[in-house]
């Protein structure tokens, strides 16, 4: 069937570009949505959501629009998860689309997101618009945000939209080349039922719920789903679309965007970027561009108090249920006791289900700092993933260790070229190349081990380039490199939560500092405590917290009792937070002393 | 239960660097003034209160105490007399500045019925006087002790001060040495504390100032609790020594968590479910007083854990520790697991007889452990 009026697009930005603001523009001028209504979808969006201003999940909405001559349209614009260690998901959106408004900030020109966006899009062979946004900010130069589209792009300088998404200025533009320039949706190529998931939701009564891009013949309720990456089968309870709310629809066609229900309680029994095919009509093949989701960053997570295993546990169960990218099993440490070894899309993705953890679940943990997967071949011929630093073979055994690389694109203004060059170079990177977008703000690429990635980059890049530079990356392969697993012991005892990965050449360096952190770190105690860091059965450095000989108030007396007895409370709870190892306490930040020792 | 009654005097001639108690100089021709309203809050309370508690301390802190006319004093105790029954009181203590306390005074005071002198000697070196402060000089020490022993006090306390800047190891052991030369009943041995709201916290703050090393610091605290004990000075609590039987009953109040009624400004109460303030200005202190309000600050309704927490802190300071029975009101749970757990992870706390205390290491440690101690 042929669906002449529909436009599938999304909205592709870099962080804080206007993305969200431009969507509400679109959804309050073609009425989806009243101001008020707005005001509430605002407030039910995730807390870090907003205050890191990146979207985690994504939102497909329909909008129904009349055009100026009188013809009518169905949007579906199709959010995308604004961050960088989604590219995959990202794709998979905007695989379901035939155009991308590319959003440019009028002061901030091209940014890294922008750039990688923007190859995203063409890869999926997008029709982009590109879009200057916030023209109305006193410090906007679209004249240069246009340079810097057109050297990006190769568009002609009327291709480009003016507007400001806040002040509702020139929206109309923004529909007229909706209309103009997206493609309409492709015809079926086939009668047999093809659709993209490209993004699935958790509804506590209907479970699982996937988004889905019809491409080839239609869904609709009493079918039987199936996949190709995943062997279930679910019947089909209803199809619908997606307005301000869930909206059943008598069955979904080639070309448009909608919702299954599939009573689905497993998260983990589709995945984004799988064809939904149905038993009734079944198609042969896949639509192509399927991944396995891949985790490439690994942190542990105990409890503080083993008690709370399971609370853990269940939380993480339910974070997974909208977080098809969070895996996790349980590991059980010597140091920590049991708990979980959880596997990330990248660092951001990381933080994030750490924070949500704490705020949301209110979990009192420990997180080990993270790792990558290696692969080791072994002198035996053997070849093993390691994903966690404790788990690494004594180098007897080992013939080659591959970590993943990464090709970093960082976007900044020539003046801190100089310091990305070194800030990259003492992580390992190798230059590639430089573009200069316009005169002042170039474009540079590295080769980088993503393990030096994962410490504090983004942080070490923000702060020496006063926030200016962005960043982006996109894993290239594995590379063999001279690592070594340097141990930690504490009071004697290796802590094996603390054991990292480092290169040869950094070894000794990095054992004496992070001996030095953990020092500072933690307090004294009763005992005095040695701190040593070691690669296999050689000490390469110590430091020792000497004991704590006295601490004791001097005065006590009826008006110091309410005082004391509070201040003591929360020495107590200070210590709260700390994992007993043997004799020693050990804060939560010991844990994270290798994320520091680059600031000494 | 026994109880006690607390009676802060503000006033002082200067301001200690040191001290953090609430304490104004340059006010005394307000002290007139200041004994009535405190015999009017003393008035007010025992009105609108029904206290039959068993008064048998009363302390007469501050401040410079001395400074009390004897008339002054005089009312003060006759309206303690009048509106609670003090018949049973045992001991009262007045706190003396060497130096500020003459002879005919002491006599008089002793007369009125004070049978207790607790003297701010502080040290007796005249450098580390004037460092913290002092106005008095180390002769004005030894003559104010005898002028209190000739004025017919034979329970007498005077407070020593270490880990003073410049005060080296040498210097306190003389210190104590002469102190104890001179026999008093009873001896306060502390370690100078950086108080916030203090000059010596601006000093050490802005590096002006440093403080003793901690090795220092711990040497002449073990110093102290070595060489007082040789000399039969008990230390029944971390910073008090005493000879036999002459513990100061109103302070082992506080210990106990027994209650104490308080009057003047910022003197603290407490009933056993709850702790109250006054306020801590004493010009605030007459207003609310002149206009037949209490002058209370604050107040503060004990939990159970409130209760069980302060009886950790307080209990383990003391040298016969805390009985196990007690505690066990207070504690849900096995508390025999609880603290046996914690007797094996700190080397300074023990059981004996059923009480739970300390041993020398655990003085040392005494806030860390007590914390530890703590429910939440």
């Amino acid at each position: 069937m042929k669906n002449p009026k529909i436009r599938n697009f999304c909205i592709i930005a870099h962080i804080d570009h206007g993305k969200s603001t431009l969507a509400d523009r679109l959804l309050e001028s073609t009425g989806t949505l009243t101001k008020q209504q707005m005001q509430s979808q605002v407030l039910d969006d995730m807390d870090l959501e907003r205050e890191r201003g990146i979207t985690i999940k994504s939102h497909p909405i329909q909008m129904e629009y009349t055009h100026t001559n009188g013809d009518e349209y169905i949007f579906n614009l199709i959010d995308t998860p604004g961050h960088v260690d989604f590219t995959y998901e990202v794709s998979r959106s905007l695989a379901a689309c035939e155009g991308a408004l590319l959003l440019v900030d009028a002061a901030q020109g091209v940014e890294a997101q922008t750039v990688s966006n923007a190859y995203l899009a063409i890869d999926a062979d997008l029709e982009i618009i590109p879009v200057i946004n916030k023209i109305d900010m006193p410090n906007a130069d679209p004249d240069s945000a246009a340079e810097q589209l057109i050297e990006l792009l190769g568009c002609d300088e009327e291709q480009i939209v003016q507007i400001s998404a806040k002040q509702g200025i020139n929206i109309q533009g923004i529909f007229d080349a909706v209309v103009d320039f997206v493609p309409p949706p492709r015809e079926s190529i086939t009668e047999k039922t093809r659709a993209l998931i490209f993004d699935s939701t958790f509804d506590q009564f209907r479970g699982v719920v996937p988004y889905v891009r019809v491409f080839d013949g239609f869904l609709e309720k009493g079918m039987t789903a199936e996949y190709f990456a995943k062997p279930g089968k679910h019947e089909i309870v209803e199809v619908g679309i997606l307005k301000l709310k869930k909206q059943p629809v008598e069955r979904l066609d080639a070309g448009q965007v909608g919702y299954v229900v599939i009573n689905l309680k497993e998260v983990s029994e589709i995945n984004v970027g799988d064809t939904m095919t149905v038993k009734e009509n079944k198609a042969d093949e896949a639509l192509p561009g399927y991944q396995p989701i891949k985790p490439m960053v690994f942190s542990g997570l105990y409890p503080i108090d083993s008690r709370d295993y399971e609370d853990l546990r269940v939380s993480l169960e339910k974070l997974k249920l909208n977080d098809a990218a969070l895996s996790f099993e349980p590991n059980t440490s010597t140091a920590l006791g049991f708990g979980f070894r959880c596997g990330f899309l990248g660092p951001l993705h990381m933080e994030i289900v750490q924070e949500r953890l704490e705020r949301e679940f209110n979990m009192n943990m420990i997180t080990t700092s993270p790792n990558v997967s290696y692969k080791v071949d072994m002198r035996n011929g053997d070849e093993i993933a390691v994903e966690n630093p404790s788990d690494m073979p004594v180098s007897g055994d080992i013939e080659t260790i591959w970590e993943p690389y990464i090709r970093a694109e960082i976007i900044t203004p020539a003046e801190y070229i100089g310091i990305i060059m070194k800030l990259c170079i003492a992580r390992r990177g190798t230059y590639e190349s430089t573009t200069y977008l316009t005169q002042s703000k170039v474009q540079l690429h590295f080769l980088m081990p993503l393990g030096e990635v994962i410490y504090e980059f983004f942080e070490k890049l923000k702060s020496t380039t006063r926030g200016y530079a962005s960043f982006d990356y996109e894993i290239v392969d594995n590379r063999p490199g001279a690592l070594q697993k340097l141990d930690i012991r504490i009071a004697g005892e290796i802590i094996d939560a603390l054991s990292i990965i480092v290169h040869k050449d950094n070894a000794y360096k990095q054992g004496s500092r992070l001996c030095k952190r953990l020092k500072k770190e933690i307090h004294r105690q009763q005992f005095e405590i040695a701190i040593q860091s070691a690669i296999g059965a050689k000490i390469i450095s110590r430091e020792t917290v000497k004991a704590l000989r006295k601490n004791v108030t001097a005065k006590c007396y009826g008006g110091d009792i309410s005082r004391k007895r509070k201040l003591l409370e929360k020495q107590k709870a200070g210590k709260k937070r700390m994992k007993q190892i043997g004799s020693v306490e050990l804060p939560q930040e010991a844990f994270l002393a290798v994320l520091k020792i680059d600031d000494e | 239960m026994s109880a006690g009654i607390y009676l802060h005097f503000p006033f002082c001639k200067v301001k200690c660097m040191y001290c953090d108690f609430y304490s104004i100089p340059k006010r005394e021709d307000e002290i007139p003034k200041f004994v009535e309203t405190l015999a009017t809050e003393i008035s007010l309370y025992a009105d609108s209160h029904d206290i039959n508690w068993e008064f048998d301390t009363i302390f007469l802190g501050g401040g410079t105490p001395s400074l009390f006319t004897v008339k002054g004093l005089e009312l003060i105790l006759e309206t303690l007399d009048q509106k609670f029954d003090i018949s049973n009181v045992k001991e009262i203590t007045l706190e003396a500045n060497p130096g500020e306390a003459p002879y005919e005074k002491l006599k008089a005071f002793r007369e009125l019925g004070v049978n207790r002198l607790s003297m701010g000697f502080q040290s007796f070196d005249a450098d580390l006087l004037t460092f913290l402060g002092r106005i008095h000089n180390p002769d004005d020490c030894f003559n104010t002790f005898k002028n209190a022993r000739k004025a017919g006090f034979d329970n007498i306390n005077a407070d020593l001060i270490f880990d003073i800047p410049g005060q080296s190891l040498r210097k306190w052991k003389k210190d104590l040495k002469t102190l104890v030369d001179l026999q008093p009943e009873h001896i306060s041995a502390y370690s100078l504390t950086v108080e916030e709201n203090t000059t010596l916290f601006g000093l050490v703050k802005s590096g002006k100032v440093k403080m003793p090393s901690d090795i220092l610091d711990f040497a002449m605290f073990k110093h102290t609790r070595d060489f007082l004990s040789q000399n039969n000075y008990k230390s029944y609590e971390i910073s008090n020594y005493c000879k036999t039987g002459m513990e100061c009953k109103h302070n082992l109040h506080y210990w106990n968590l027994d209650n104490y009624l308080a009057f003047g400004p910022s003197a603290h109460g407490f009933n056993g479910e709850m702790r109250w303030w006054n306020v801590r200005s004493l010009d605030e202190y007459y207003k609310k007083v002149q206009k037949n309000e209490p002058p209370l600050e604050n107040f503060e309704v004990l939990t159970k854990k409130d209760n069980f927490n302060e009886l950790i802190f307080n209990g383990l300071r003391m040298v016969d520790g805390i009985p196990i029975q007690k505690l066990a009101k207070l504690f849900s749970g096995d508390l025999d697991v609880y603290l046996n757990t914690k007797v094996g992870k700190w080397e300074g706390l023990k059981i004996s007889e059923n009480k739970v205390m300390f041993n020398e290491k655990g003085v040392m440690l005494a806030d860390e452990i007590a914390s530890d101690l703590f429910i939440d």
